[in-house]
């Protein structure tokens, strides 16, 4: 990114205007688009949301995992329960929980992205086996995959492929990057900072609301100037951080709170006791005031956890795929009733798929695994790549029944950077690895 | 019932006799405010004479003998009142201890430690006994041992309910099922060796320590693990006997060898002999010593030790004991001895010495419930100790889960923390310099308002029902805004701050103007109170120990 920076310093200095610098932009004009990570936590197991529906890879998926299959009584593993998506589905079907994916599926809304994940370059069981430095870094560590889905590299990595995108595209800016409720490093650019939104609404700091700012006279004024830290430029490099965190965290309360007040956007995204749909509905809340704000392009994360599902999944698993699908699919239709549905695109990103082959009630870490991206611009109704066969002992197999990922993060996130406005120049410069997989293989849009 | 601050005179009293005569020099009074930053739950009054007056070496060792007090004692007191223990009290217990308890090196270290050995109390079922067993066990080996800590830990229920391998079985030929791997692999990542090969100061040699072979092989250790029954199946975990410790169950568990880490547990031994020979292969680790002292190090001192400083700690940490200023020596010559750790991290010289300090990379960001903890200690009577019988008071807006702060104690979000110690502040200049900012992770902007406006419900006429709010002081203080801000800045700030900010904050605590009769001022004098202390506890002064 540094030579992006000097590029922007020099340009500056040689009195080149702003608006010419969104030099790896595709000329696309002043449209909005925003893209909406919804980031699984724990791990989600793909392998038990799309199920064979044919009897004998059903009969060998439901051997595999037994222990997880047989205790549901209520019939929501069973064959016929699954919610078929016909030919393209490549004879796989939705669980029942997730119902609201396969609407969008069959209505064009939505993609499935088939076992993707961190890949150095392509590979097979044989490869791996013979060369583990062909395994990329730190797989199956939870805090290490979430960051590579974000940032593609382990944790500690400065920004992730979001904030890149936006600085690649010179559309960096404060609320450029919005995660809602926790830092999320995908947001995170050299131009934008990345702010977090909480899902209930904006608070304002103490002393500074209009009422207060009434009553209070000249302390409401310092008080802005405290929360603000004008003035302010320590030494110590962790008080210069706080210092700009908290002065970014006013500004943005301050700006978010005048511009939402009144707001019901987003209000039809919620459900109750649906904690990812409230998230969605601030979400939807932020695109519905992005002209005021005057941003064309934004990146937004939400967050859903409990994945990790190694113990009693049969328990815990549904409910949480309930409120993924749930979410999404009032999401995707609160989009379309404002009016957006074709310049968002939502998709998910998990730390890892699971083991095929259960433990005694839970599935445990694996490695690659399916990916849905929902939005009106996306050409749904289409599972991309092959879903590798749910068995054990195959090439891509990598162990347990895990899958080895056939499609790079790399190809999925840069078939959703391409529709972003990202050009070949800019691809590369957000994902230097790019090169090294088939640019055609993902055709999302 | 809290004791009254008679009785915390004579114990004052009491300890000031057992005074080690020591080679240090004396502290000045803003290195003792310093020192008790990082050593404690934020400086008093008498802690800060105590280490004037006994040096920091025989403070900490003044600390090192006072017993504390256990959660399951005060809880026990707590059902004589009549009361039930859930969730909440175990915070309750915590606030109670770190905001009155003269045993502070022993709580901040229980709370480092159950952010390093995660056991949320809010995912786990059936919780009193069962998580009592554990905040004692963190209690006790806080001054004990940290291997020893794992040893114990791992015979919990609740961490086996926590990490799964509760009622975890064998591999099973006929299905294919395989033990489950998680605590396996987290016991590893997150309690002992770390991910990479470490050198003894803790830098990276670059090789990951495990593969998914090695999680394998471990995970077929912690099979057969259950509640004491008529079987495995039956053997269940229920109130009545959480506070017991795990049975093996031999026909559950692996039979075969079990190999991992280039050691093999031969097949056929008991279940809880195969975790004890496992456990003290990992514990006899390398990485252990650095990769445990330098996140003790992050929770103390500063997010970013140097190599030398790591390395120093993690001797000692191996080694077992430390000479303390005073000659003797602490520590049984254990591997993993606490003592000899807390003391080796807070002694050192990149601890103590304030040229150190003055790096721009030195420091962390304190975390939510330091910051509040402090804030409470500089408001409440610094003579008011921990309530020892009755119903424990309730801590309302500190220990309610709440998202306010995102760190509710005993709570985080998942075996990870409520931040990563390897986190990177994106787009900061922290980040730019290629440092490490574990708990900037959760400054989120919520946190960052929230918090500021948290302060208000402190001064709150209500909550002095729950604080030993010292009116009395604080009103005095507050006669004059900058007798008010140099009093409180000089435990919340005491490196002091930029002047221009100082002046701001006494020209807010000004703007709230005195009338009538001193009775008829108190509210204002309060909020006056309130002003200053918002205003100095989000200075980046406070916010950051340095």
């Amino acid at each position: 990114m540094q030579d992006r920076r000097n590029f922007l310093k020099s340009s500056l200095a040689a009195g080149v205007s702003m608006s010419a610098l969104p030099a790896f932009a595709q000329q696309s004009g002043d449209d909005y688009k925003a893209l909406v990570c919804v980031v699984l936590l724990g791990g989600i197991d793909s392998q038990d949301c799309l199920v064979p529906t044919a009897p004998s890879g059903y009969g060998s998926w439901a051997k595999a995992r037994s222990s997880i299959v047989a205790p549901l009584k209520d019939g929501s593993r069973a064959r016929d329960g699954l919610v078929t998506l016909g030919q393209s589905a490549q004879g796989f079907g939705f669980v029942p929980e997730m119902r609201g994916l396969a609407d969008l599926y069959r209505r064009g809304d939505l993609a499935v992205v088939s076992n993707t994940g961190p890949l150095l370059e392509p590979v097979t069981k044989r490869d791996i086996v013979d060369k583990p430095g062909k395994l990329p870094p730190r797989l199956a560590s939870h805090n290490d995959q979430q960051s590579t889905w974000q940032t593609l590299a382990p944790e500690g990595a400065p920004t992730g492929w979001g904030g890149r995108m936006l600085d690649a595209l010179g559309k960096g800016s404060d609320l450029a990057g919005i995660s809602i409720k926790s830092n999320t490093s995908f947001v995170v650019g050299q131009t934008a900072p990345g702010v977090t939104v909480p899902p209930d609404g904006i608070s304002l700091p103490f002393g500074i609301s209009p009422a207060d700012k009434k009553r209070f006279g000249d302390l409401s004024d310092l008080l802005e100037e405290h929360f603000r830290g004008v003035g302010q430029s320590p030494d110590s490099l962790f008080e210069q951080d706080v210092v700009i965190a908290q002065r970014r965290a006013y500004d943005a309360s301050v700006k978010l709170a005048g511009l939402l007040d009144g707001n019901t956007a987003g209000d039809t995204a919620k459900i109750a006791e649906n904690k990812l749909a409230k998230q969605l509905a601030m979400v939807a809340k932020m695109i519905s005031i992005q002209k005021p704000l005057g941003l064309s392009r934004q990146v937004f994360a939400v967050r859903l956890g409990g994945f990790d599902t190694h113990r009693n999944q049969f328990e815990k698993l549904p409910g949480l795929q309930r409120t993924l699908s749930e979410a999404l699919l009032a999401f995707q239709n609160t989009l379309n009733s404002m009016g957006v549905a074709d310049q968002v695109t939502t998709f998910t990103v998990s730390d890892f798929g699971r083991t095929l082959i259960s433990n005694a009630s839970g599935t445990d870490h694996g490695w690659g695994g399916h990916t849905y991206v929902m939005g009106g611009a996306v050409r749904g109704g289409r599972v991309i790549g092959e879903i590798p066969p749910y068995d054990v002992g195959h090439d891509l197999d990598w162990r347990r029944g895990a899958m080895i990922p056939t499609i790079s993060i790399e190809q999925y996130a840069g078939a959703l950077g391409s529709w972003f406005g990202l050009d070949t120049d800019g691809l590369q410069e957000v994902f230097p690895n790019i090169g090294r997989f088939d640019r055609n293989a993902v055709k999302l849009f | 019932m809290r004791l009254t601050s008679v009785l915390a005179a004579l114990a004052a009293a009491l300890l000031s006799l057992t005074t080690a005569h020591s080679a240090e020099a004396q502290p000045t009074r803003e290195e003792a405010i310093r020192f008790l930053l990082q050593a404690s739950f934020g400086p008093t009054e008498p802690e800060i004479q105590a280490v004037q007056r006994l040096g920091y070496g025989g403070w900490i060792e003044q600390q090192f003998a006072l017993p504390g007090q256990k959660a399951s004692s005060r809880l026990a007191a707590h059902e004589v009142a009549g009361a039930n223990v859930r969730n909440i009290h175990y915070r309750d217990y915590f606030w109670d201890q770190a905001i009155y308890g003269r045993d502070q090196l022993r709580m901040r270290t229980l709370f480092a430690l159950s952010q390093i050995v995660v056991v949320s109390v809010d995912e786990v079922k059936f919780i009193a006994p069962a998580y009592t067993n554990y905040v004692d066990l963190l209690h006790e080996e806080s001054f004990g041992n940290y291997g020893d800590l794992i040893r114990r830990v791992t015979m919990l229920p609740v961490m086996a309910d926590y990490l799964t391998y509760f009622r975890n079985r064998k591999a099973n030929p006929v299905t294919g099922q395989q033990p489950d791997e998680n605590y396996a692999r987290e016991v590893m990542q997150l309690f002992t060796i770390g991910l990479e090969e470490l050198a003894l100061d803790g830098t990276s040699l670059g090789d990951e320590t495990y593969t998914s072979a090695d999680v394998e092989g471990l995970a077929r250790v912690f099979t057969g693990f259950a509640m004491d029954g008529r079987s495995f199946r039956d053997g269940r975990l229920r109130k009545h006997n959480g506070g017991e410790l795990l049975k093996g169950y031999p026909g559950v568990h692996e039979p075969g060898p079990k190999t991992f880490l280039g050691t093999t547990i031969p097949g056929g031994l008991a279940p809880e002999e195969s975790v004890s020979r496992a456990l003290d292969h990992l514990l006899a680790h390398r990485n252990v010593a650095p990769f445990i002292s330098k996140l003790l190090i992050q929770k103390f001192v500063t997010s970013n030790p140097s190599p030398d400083y790591v390395r120093r700690v993690a001797t000692v940490f191996n080694e077992g004991r430390y000479t303390m200023p005073s000659g003797t020596e602490v520590g049984d010559g254990k591997r993993g001895a606490m003592e000899p750790v807390l003391a080796a991290i807070l002694l050192d010289r990149e601890a103590r010495d304030e040229r150190v300090a003055q790096d721009p990379k030195y420091g962390k960001v304190r975390e939510p419930v330091l910051r509040i903890a402090q804030v409470i200690r500089t408001i409440v009577d610094p003579n008011a100790l921990p309530s020892v019988d009755g119903k424990l008071p309730h801590y309302r807006h500190l220990s309610r889960d709440n998202d306010v702060h995102n760190q509710t104690v005993f709570s985080p979000p998942s075996v990870f923390g409520f931040y990563r110690p390897g986190y990177v502040a994106a787009g900061t200049q922290t980040a730019e310099k290629g440092l490490v900012a574990p708990e900037m992770q959760v400054l989120t902007s919520d946190q960052i308002i929230g918090q500021a406006r948290f302060y208000t419900i402190l001064f709150r006429p209500k909550t002095i029902a729950y604080l030993d709010r010292d009116d009395a002081r604080l009103m005095q203080l507050a006669q004059r805004p900058d007798t008010l801000v140099e009093a409180l800045g000089e435990v919340l700030t005491p490196g002091g701050i930029d002047p221009e900010v100082r002046r701001r904050i006494e020209q807010a605590v000004g703007e709230i103007e005195l009338r009538g009769r001193p009775e008829q001022n108190r509210p204002r004098l309060l909020r006056r109170a309130l002003i200053a202390t918002m205003m100095l506890s989000t200075t980046p002064e406070f916010v950051v120990q340095r």
